[in-house]
């Protein structure tokens, strides 16, 4: 009851005609930084950052919070209608997203299935946030290394092998992700890996021109090779909202893994380090295990639902253990903990009795943002959709722009275009041989946090592998992981046994 | 042009090399467990890169059975013309040289209208210079010919 008073407490705060235009004005341009292919939450938060120095702190993080919140949502619109996820959460969305835009013709219909599960992911991760913050950011301490490796493993894994027409193939594009993610720094010392003296390759292979180039300009090489048969071939829904409204049968295909993955994404943002793309890829992997009326990567409603519902709820629940205990979740919410330092505020459990105001004022700003990031982009999905009529011949050099410039301004080098255009080459070839894409790019973003964790936990026992067996939430990891292995050899067994 | 490249087996064969090579060259130069300090940078990459040539063998194998249709080099058209615009980068900046490849592709390979092709460079200009100068001040490469008459 205490904590649904200073909420109240808090949206009074929010409605203040500062604040109120703050959360607005972050709202559309976290839409506008989602959607555009290679700036991404992380790199809108620390732009908008130094504009936030006059600002009130309650202001500051308002506005901060709602771009952060509703960055969310624009990811999805490019993954959608381009198949170039805006940013690595929204990855899992195109698997199912741009077929459903493209094959089967109904991009409206996609985009609201997103905005939606977004919205309902939104809600249950504030919810939880609300009643249960610091609570639920004590739990995410109970993680350490050696159950944050379990939890990737399993993640990597249940994608990896339950994705696609063949098991060794989703392997062996998992591994491909992590030997890729190898070059670079190694994760815990510092000196140069696999970098083979190039100065360039000693920072890495950058993620989001890695994406961009495999999914994006990967796209662009295949419509070359099938012309006349995709975009140029729809019929575009009308200029309307009507036209691009999701069926009530797709509503209630929406709502159950919507609800799953928002409880599920809430859980996985308040893990250190685990952030909204771990909770999609999570999302979408948990609804292999129930059942989809269109079969999962052929443009599935529950597809879009899952993925989409998770990344909100983490992006939400990330709030917790930055709020209660100053732990950010990801990349953002560091940029955000630089912003509360800077603003002069202690995150951690007294962040909430000293500064209410703040605190409760972020979190019904979270709500307000959720509402205005479904109003704008239930209004603009209807141009939105006008892009898939542009005809085949004219998106190719449009798209292939986009391309360059968002994956230079990534790294602000024409290394990041070099690395968006051989992984286009590398994407390319993977997808025309029936290899799936989605498993490499989990296993590229999550690989570091698994080296780090698999050798801190090596480190702590001494080198002995007990330490994954001995932790009751590690063993239970292991134990999902080990069943989803087998499930699929099993029932294959099963089924050669019947013939 | 009827020219094809060989898939099928490709991805396999490469990933397994990779691997072969990625285990070598770790365990050569970054070294895969120490006993005093425990798991060394190679240790990792190594530990995949063995999992990934086990299932490369598996992959070849079941990969020989299936039959892929050939690639056109026709389709590559596109690749060759975003390498030259990387190229063009450098000369004359980037902006311009993504106006001239849209502009080159659209005029001269879709043989698209005049209209078409100037609403296609309005809207590539609108996105690199509007959004990602104008407002995201990303300093994109001004090219050594746009240098130099700015030097001089």
């Amino acid at each position: 009851m205490e904590n649904v008073l200073m909420l109240f407490g808090g949206f009074q705060t929010v409605f203040a005609f500062d604040n109120l235009a703050a959360c607005l004005l972050g709202a559309v341009l976290g839409l506008i930084v989602g959607a555009m292919p290679g700036i991404g939450s992380l790199a809108g938060c620390a732009l908008l950052l130094p504009l936030t120095y006059k600002f009130s702190p309650t202001t500051a993080i308002i506005m901060l919070g709602a771009l952060y919140y509703s960055n969310m949502y624009g990811g999805a619109f490019s993954a959608i209608l381009l198949n170039i996820p805006g940013d690595s959460p929204a990855v899992m969305t195109s698997v199912d997203g741009y077929p459903m835009a493209t094959k089967r013709g109904r991009p409206g219909q996609a985009l609201f299935v997103s905005n939606i599960s977004s919205c309902i992911g939104g809600f249950i991760g504030i919810l939880i946030l609300t009643f249960t913050g610091p609570a639920l950011a004590k739990v995410g301490l109970l993680f350490g290394p050696a159950e944050m490796t379990s939890l990737l493993l399993m993640a990597m894994t249940s994608v990896g092998w339950l994705m696609g027409e063949n098991p060794i193939r989703g392997v062996i594009s998992t591994l491909l992700g992590i030997i890729l993610a190898t070059i670079g720094m190694d994760t815990l010392s510092g000196s140069p890996r696999f970098n083979f003296g190039s100065l360039y390759l000693m920072g890495g292979i950058p993620f989001i021109p890695f994406v961009i180039g495999s999914v994006g300009f990967a796209q662009i090489i295949k419509i070359m090779a099938s012309r006349g048969s995709l975009s140029s071939q729809l019929v575009v829904n009308k200029l309307t909202i009507r036209g691009s409204l999701p069926s009530l049968s797709d509503l209630k295909r929406l709502l159950p893994p919507a609800l799953r993955s928002g409880v599920l994404g809430t859980f996985v943002g308040v893990l250190p380090g685990a952030g909204a793309t771990t909770a999609a890829f999570l999302g979408y992997a948990a609804q292999r295990a129930f059942k989809s009326k269109d079969p999962l990567g052929s443009g599935a409603v529950e597809g879009i639902a899952a993925c989409e519902s998770a990344n909100n709820a983490a992006a939400a629940g990330a709030f917790a253990p930055l709020l209660a205990l100053g732990i950010p979740g990801s990349g953002t919410g560091a940029v955000l903990l630089g912003g509360l330092i800077m603003w002069g505020l202690t995150p951690g459990p007294l962040l909430f009795s000293k500064s209410p105001d703040f605190a409760w004022g972020l979190i019904a700003s979270l709500y307000l943002a959720n509402l205005v990031a479904l109003a704008i982009s239930a209004g603009i999905i209807p141009f939105l959709v006008k892009i898939l009529s542009v005809p085949v011949k004219l998106m190719i050099p449009l798209i292939t722009v986009v391309c360059f410039v968002g994956s230079y301004s990534s790294s602000n080098s024409m290394y990041g275009v070099c690395i968006m255009l051989a992984s286009g080459v590398l994407g390319y070839i993977l997808d025309r041989n029936k290899y799936p894409i989605a498993p490499m790019l989990l296993a590229f973003v999550l690989a570091p946090m698994l080296e780090s964790n698999m050798r801190k936990a090596f480190i702590i026992s001494g080198g002995s592998v007990d330490i994954f067996f001995s932790r009751p939430i590690s063993l239970a990891f292991l134990f999902i992981m080990m069943a989803l292995i087998l499930f699929p050899v099993i029932k294959a067994i099963i089924r050669a046994l019947r013939k | 042009m009827r020219a094809y490249l060989k898939p099928g087996t490709i991805i396999p064969f490469c990933s397994g090399a990779l691997s072969v090579f990625w285990i070598v060259y770790g365990l050569t130069r970054h070294g895969f467990w120490d006993s005093s300090k425990g798991p060394l940078p190679g240790f990792v990459p190594v530990l995949m890169a063995a999992l990934l040539f086990v299932v490369s063998v598996l992959g070849f194998i079941g990969s020989l059975k299936v039959k892929t249709t050939p690639d056109r080099l026709e389709n590559w058209t596109i690749l060759l013309a975003a390498g030259i615009t990387f190229a063009l980068v450098f000369l004359i900046g980037m902006i311009a040289a993504l106006l001239v490849f849209v502009f080159v592709w659209l005029k001269f390979y879709e043989k698209t209208g005049w209209k078409n092709t100037g609403l296609i460079l309005l809207i590539s200009f609108g996105i690199a210079w509007g959004v990602f100068v104008l407002w995201l001040g990303v300093p994109f490469p001004r090219g050594i010919i746009i240098d130099a008459i700015a030097g001089m």
